[in-house]
């Protein structure tokens, strides 16, 4: 029975945050919109698009294979199994007798790699210039970022003796500590949370001009239905990904039991740490300038750096 | 077993008159051999207990007694080696039909080296004294040679099997030393004698003869800075062969590798010294690094794949090095060391299956289109469906994408090098945890590098006339990719049932209880790395296989929701043009994001030529040719080459040519000998 | 605040100051340098502050204090007033790659930890990560003057340096004696002097940087 109600509330978990989602990134408009003096669309902006995405039919090149239409569906699934594996709300108390071990960072990582790697086959599909540079470059971005998550989860899963994320969130909430190598190794996660989640510095998930596009030069094929499943997974992985920050650096809040209280106050914290990374997303993203694509070495450089020295520091 | 390879070899020389009949019975007793070389090895396997098989041969020779024995690590090798034949011999003859160039002779002489190579390397990991093996191991060599050298029109074949040659006899010499060594120790070419003499030994000599057999076996498994004739022979010869070759010959340099560091030479029961497993260690994750970043900058096809074969060595070699360190240091760290070589050995199988399917694959192409540059292909997937579709997911495995198998070998890899890390700490450790995340590195640029070739060969248009006229392969070819296809899927769906296969090579040569009672103490469906105080984490793959399946189901009914959305299809997006297949992103483009940042590794070289003839500022036409270098073969080899080509020409200045000239070097050379060993 | 808690807290500051160091290695163009080298100092007055809670000793609070006024405020001004001033190119000049350079300075942590340990008695009588991290601070902001061509960078390394080498003295000692860090702080700011006038009067007369005197010999 345990193991079902553990299925259960991993996707209880997914949908909550499959749910949220394009509140997040509404969340992050808005309040870059107001950083820059402007009124902004409505929060719920992104739900409207969506909605609008679905309803619309859908212009498939003739160049495409049959695969074409299918991938969107895998790339949301890839995503959304992802999110069934970060404890944003409920974390079972003891994590080591549960039944199925479901949350590992490594299969975190792995899924989201999975979703990267299928969204740009999808952008080659279509054949043209504009979805194979964004390929290119969205592949570039994965190879830097890689390492620099591993040596992060690894410099903070040495301390809590495992990668399993429930596991290392109860371990920090017992043991709440913020040494220098928890410090550092939060700075990295920040670094890569820019990237990640397709933010300035990185990746403009605002342009429309198809040269300096990333993420959003390997959707241009896609459309309708399709599209709205990229556009989704998107915004589910930028939540995915200040969760999986959330989950390993502030557990606070994090309900342990079932009881109403617990998971009240376990949705408080979760929106309210939700809304601090949003903020520094957003102020990230009004303060700085996009940089040229080959200073991206450098720039996750100083995360990958910084991770190693968290990891050094740990260990030495 | 033997009798299979050795009647198919037969039979296709029999035949040789009759080309199609020789290369259908020829692989027909690859097939059987095959079949039968699995059945031992499960059998063996099934039953860790049970004493190792023995095999008396006749005495054959004068002056040793010839034996195979199977072991379970030699049966876990037998089973990846008939895996790949199987489904080799499933493909090979509708590929030589279609790939046609195969005259009457040729065609007998193809067949028989097949036979004799997969049968030589079914017998080598069986066999059980140094005289067999090393006859077994020079019999492989030439065999594959003679593949690599079958398609003899092409200078750069000749080239590739010169240098394949050279440098497999210098690994063979340091092997044929090893053995004569401890031959000489033990007086006796028996493996059970060997192993006497290997325990007795002091330390220096002991390490001394592990990195001369390590040199030996890593000129073969390719091992960076051993590898430059890999990618250079393997795409040579024909494609079910290099499957054979890649997936399956390197391993058995990883079986000599293991039996020698865990067996032959390891000191019974107390720990191997250190450095053994932190150089292993550290020119695995070298390897995997380097083999996937040099992949990443190929243009053909299978030379891409070659080089993945350097980097999967480097991960195997990865899980084995840390075992060597962590043997016999107590009981965590051998429950860590069993857990490193269970990852290594899951490898070894994992690699072999994508690897093959993926040069079955690649095969496919080549057979339908005699193009293996990547720029000249594009737009199969529409073309090939199946081989397209096969492709795919052999690239999703060897990317180490969850859920299929290559993802759950490195997953368990990833654990023990941090459980590793964490149990030695120190600068050890972190070297340890550091090569990790150069595992991560290597994962991210292989999924980078598979976009590229994937992206490249089946996607977009076509870029030659060749890939425009390609239709599917016929259906035997499909099959025998298909058969690896669903190992890659099994074996990453639900890997604990293979965990059972790993019991017998764990526990015999590190001691313990084996995979099983570590890796899947929590039943067959969930992986755990070792729990309890140390360092530990599980993971259930069905779950997240059968969780990708249905949410992908579920989003796919989604996208007709509100309404069954109208579908039309037009042209792709180039800003207006009509797009024709020049729009399309080339792989050389698709890689030079990646050529720029790692520019100090590959030392790019290019060449613009443009064509303006009316104005500077039109170009009529432009050519680029960009290229990289391996760092290994400029900077060591071709020094080298030099420095032999400086030394033979001074000995030609001493050459008269006549021939007391000569008898008299002779006489010299006596006397020297004579003078220096002649006291004893 | 008990000397445990000081400890901690001045291993945190480390993991900063360690950060920071890593921004101002990594930083593509001047200014962020001089930013990243200012909050270095914040974050030096703040250990030094921490320090003087702990012990008690006021030298400290003096130390902190002129600390952040000089080198967090006022140092930083005055570079960045010669950027303005000779109108330098913005981007930084690098001898070596700066990802090279980040690649160096993860080699050079790890040896600090090795040399650290290698003192042996004294890293015992030190809790924490302190003298290593001190080390690596001192030791990163030389190499940040080896690798960048520009006079302004390599002050920036010196002054780098120099927070390194006080965030030695005070984890190891509580703090060298108050007259000899003035001295230094002294010297300190003599030496920012003389390179931003020697910058300003060598680009005024000659239109060349530092980096171009090599030129000159014979």
């Amino acid at each position: 029975m345990e193991a079902f109600e553990h299925i259960a509330i991993a996707l209880a978990q997914m949908i909550l945050i499959a749910a949220c989602s394009p509140l997040v990134t509404g969340v992050i408009q808005k309040l870059k919109a107001r950083l820059q003096c402007r009124s902004g669309a409505s929060v719920v902006q992104p739900y409207h698009d969506l909605m609008k995405l679905l309803r619309k039919g859908t212009v498939q090149s003739d160049t495409a294979s049959g695969m074409f239409r299918v991938l969107p569906a895998l790339v949301l699934a890839a995503t959304l199994v992802a999110a069934t594996l970060v404890p944003a709300v409920w974390v079972p108390e003891d994590r080591a007798a549960a039944q199925l071990p479901l949350g590992d960072a490594i299969v975190l990582t792995g899924l989201l790699a999975l979703a990267r790697f299928l969204t740009a086959i999808g952008a080659l599909d279509a054949g043209g210039a504009f979805g194979g540079m964004g390929a290119s470059r969205e592949m570039t971005v994965g190879v830097l970022v890689e390492p620099v998550l591993m040596l992060v989860v690894f410099s903070v899963a040495l301390a809590g003796g495992t990668t399993d994320l429930g596991r290392l969130a109860t371990h920090r909430l017992a043991v709440p500590s913020f040494h220098a190598p928890d410090l550092l190794a939060l700075l990295a996660m920040l670094v890569l949370l820019l990237a990640e989640t397709g933010r300035i510095p990185v990746d403009n998930p605002d342009t429309h001009l198809e040269l300096t596009m990333l993420h959003e030069g390997m959707l241009l094929e896609h459309s309708g239905p399709g599209l709205a499943c990229m556009v989704l997974a998107g915004h589910l992985k930028q939540l995915v990904m200040i969760s999986l920050v959330a989950a390993i650096f502030l557990p606070i809040g994090l309900a342990t039991q079932l009881a109403p209280y617990a998971i009240a106050l376990a949705l408080a914290a979760f929106a309210a740490k939700v809304l601090v990374l949003s903020v520094f997303l957003a102020l990230v993203e009004s303060s700085y300038a996009k940089l040229r694509f080959f200073r991206l070495p450098q720039f996750l450089g100083v995360g990958f750096v910084t991770g190693f020295l968290a990891l050094s520091l740990r260990i030495l | 077993m033997s009798g299979g390879f050795a009647s198919g070899a037969l039979a296709s020389l029999l035949a040789a008159r009759w080309p199609r009949l020789a290369i259908r019975l020829g692989h027909l007793g690859v097939l059987v051999g095959a079949i039968a070389g699995g059945a031992t090895a499960i059998d063996v396997l099934a039953d860790p207990s049970a004493p190792a098989l023995r095999i008396e041969l006749p005495r054959l020779m004068p002056l040793a007694q010839l034996a195979l024995r199977v072991d379970s690590l030699s049966a876990f090798f037998l089973l990846v080696i008939s895996l790949v034949a199987a489904a080799a011999a499933i493909y090979g003859p509708a590929y030589l039909e279609a790939h046609g160039a195969m005259g009457r002779g040729r065609a007998g002489a193809h067949v028989l080296a097949l036979g004799v190579f997969v049968g030589s390397m079914s017998l080598l990991c069986c066999a059980g004294d140094a005289l067999s093996f090393l006859v077994l191991w020079e019999a492989m060599t030439l065999a594959s040679y003679a593949l690599v050298v079958s398609e003899t029109h092409r200078d750069e074949n000749v080239h590739a099997g010169l240098l394949y040659i050279v440098m497999a006899h210098i690994g063979t010499a340091l092997i044929a030393f090893v053995f004569v060594t401890l031959a000489e120790l033990g007086n006796g070419t028996d493996f059970d004698v060997l192993r006497t003499a290997g325990h007795g030994l002091p330390d220096g000599v002991r390490s001394g003869l592990f990195f001369a057999a390590f040199a030996g076996f890593g000129v073969k498994a390719g091992v960076v800075p051993l590898h430059v004739w890999l990618p250079h022979a393997h795409p040579a010869a024909p494609s079910h062969v290099s499957a054979l070759m890649s997936g399956v010959m390197l391993k058995v340099a990883v079986y000599g590798m293991l039996r020698f560091a865990f067996d032959l030479l390891a000191p019974g029961g107390s720990p191997l010294p250190a450095s053994w497993g932190w150089t292993v260690l550290a020119l695995g994750t070298l390897s995997a690094v380097i083999g996937v970043l040099y992949a990443l900058q190929q243009h053909d096809l299978k030379r891409l794949l070659a080089f993945h074969s350097v980097e999967n060595v480097g991960i195997i070699l990865m899980g084995s090095g840390l075992a060597m360190l962590l043997v016999h240091r107590g009981d965590s760290a051998n429950r860590l060391a069993t857990l490193a070589l269970a990852a290594a050995l899951l490898h070894t199988l994992n690699h072999a299956s994508f690897k093959g399917l993926l040069f079955l694959g690649a095969g496919a192409v080549v057979c339908r289109t005699h193009v293996r540059n990547l720029e000249d292909l594009g737009g199969l997937a529409r073309r090939m469906p199946w081989t397209s579709g096969l492709f795919l997911l052999g690239a999703v495995a060897i990317s180490a994408l969850p859920p299929l198998n290559g993802f759950v070998s490195e997953w368990m890899t990833f654990q023990a090098l941090l459980g590793g890390g964490s149990q030695v700490g120190g600068g050890g450790g972190l070297f340890s945890v550091f090569a990790a995340s150069m595992l991560a590195l290597t994962g991210g640029l292989a999924a980078a590098c598979f976009v590229k070739a994937f992206g490249a060969t089946f996607l977009g248009r076509p870029r030659s006339v060749h890939a425009e006229a390609a239709i599917e392969v016929p259906r035997s070819m499909i099959c025998g990719m298909l058969g690896l296809a669903l190992a890659c899927v099994a074996l990453g769906v639900v890997p604990g049932y293979a965990m059972a296969l790993l019991d017998g090579p764990t526990s015999s040569l590190v001691g313990g209880p084996g995979a099983s009672a570590v890796v899947t103490a929590r039943g067959p469906l969930v992986l755990s790395s070792v729990g309890g105080a140390g360092f530990g984490a599980a993971i259930f793959m069905p779950a997240i296989a059968i969780l990708c399946v249905a949410l992908g189901i579920a989003a796919w009914i989604m996208r007709a929701w509100p309404r069954r959305p109208a579908r039309r299809s037009a042209p792709t997006w180039t800003c207006g043009f009509t797009p024709t297949s020049r729009f399309d992103y080339s792989a050389t483009a698709f890689a030079k994001p990646l050529r720029l940042i790692f520019a100090l590794l590959y030392r790019p070289r290019r060449q613009v030529e443009r064509e303006n003839p009316d104005s500077p500022y039109i170009i009529k036409r432009m050519r680029y040719h960009g290229d990289v270098v391996d760092l290994a073969e400029t900077a060591v080899y071709h020094r080298f080459q030099n420095a032999i080509t400086s030394v033979a020409g001074a000995i030609r200045a001493r050459s008269t040519g006549r021939i007391h000239g000569y008898i008299g070097y002779v006489l010299i050379t006596l006397l020297i000998v004579l003078l220096l060993f002649g006291k004893a | 605040m008990t000397p445990a808690t000081a400890t901690e807290l001045i291993d945190d500051i480390g993991g900063l100051l360690l950060f920071t160091m890593i921004l101002i290695l990594g930083a593509g163009q001047v200014y962020r340098a001089i930013y990243a080298v200012a909050a270095q100092s914040v974050f030096l007055g703040i250990a030094g502050a921490v320090l003087a809670a702990a012990t008690g000793n006021p030298d400290l609070w003096v130390i902190a204090a002129i600390t952040i006024a000089i080198k967090a405020i006022a140092l930083p001004w005055l570079l960045l007033r010669v950027v303005k001033q000779i109108e330098v190119r913005l981007e930084i000049d690098a001898v070596i790659p700066i990802s090279m350079t980040l690649v160096i300075a993860g080699a050079i942590v790890v040896l600090s930890f090795y040399l650290a340990a290698s003192l042996g008695a004294v890293r015992q009588s030190i809790t924490g990560d302190a003298l290593p991290v001190g080390v690596a601070l001192m030791l990163l902001g030389v190499l940040v003057m080896v690798s960048r061509r520009k006079a302004l960078t390599q002050m920036v390394g010196l002054f780098a340096a120099e927070n390194g080498i006080f965030f030695t003295a005070m984890a190891v000692s509580q703090g060298m004696p108050l007259i000899i860090e003035i001295g230094v702080i002294l010297d300190v700011i003599l030496g920012a002097l003389v390179m931003g006038i020697l910058v300003l009067r060598v680009r005024s007369s000659v239109d060349a940087d530092i980096a171009d005197l090599e030129e000159l010999r014979g």
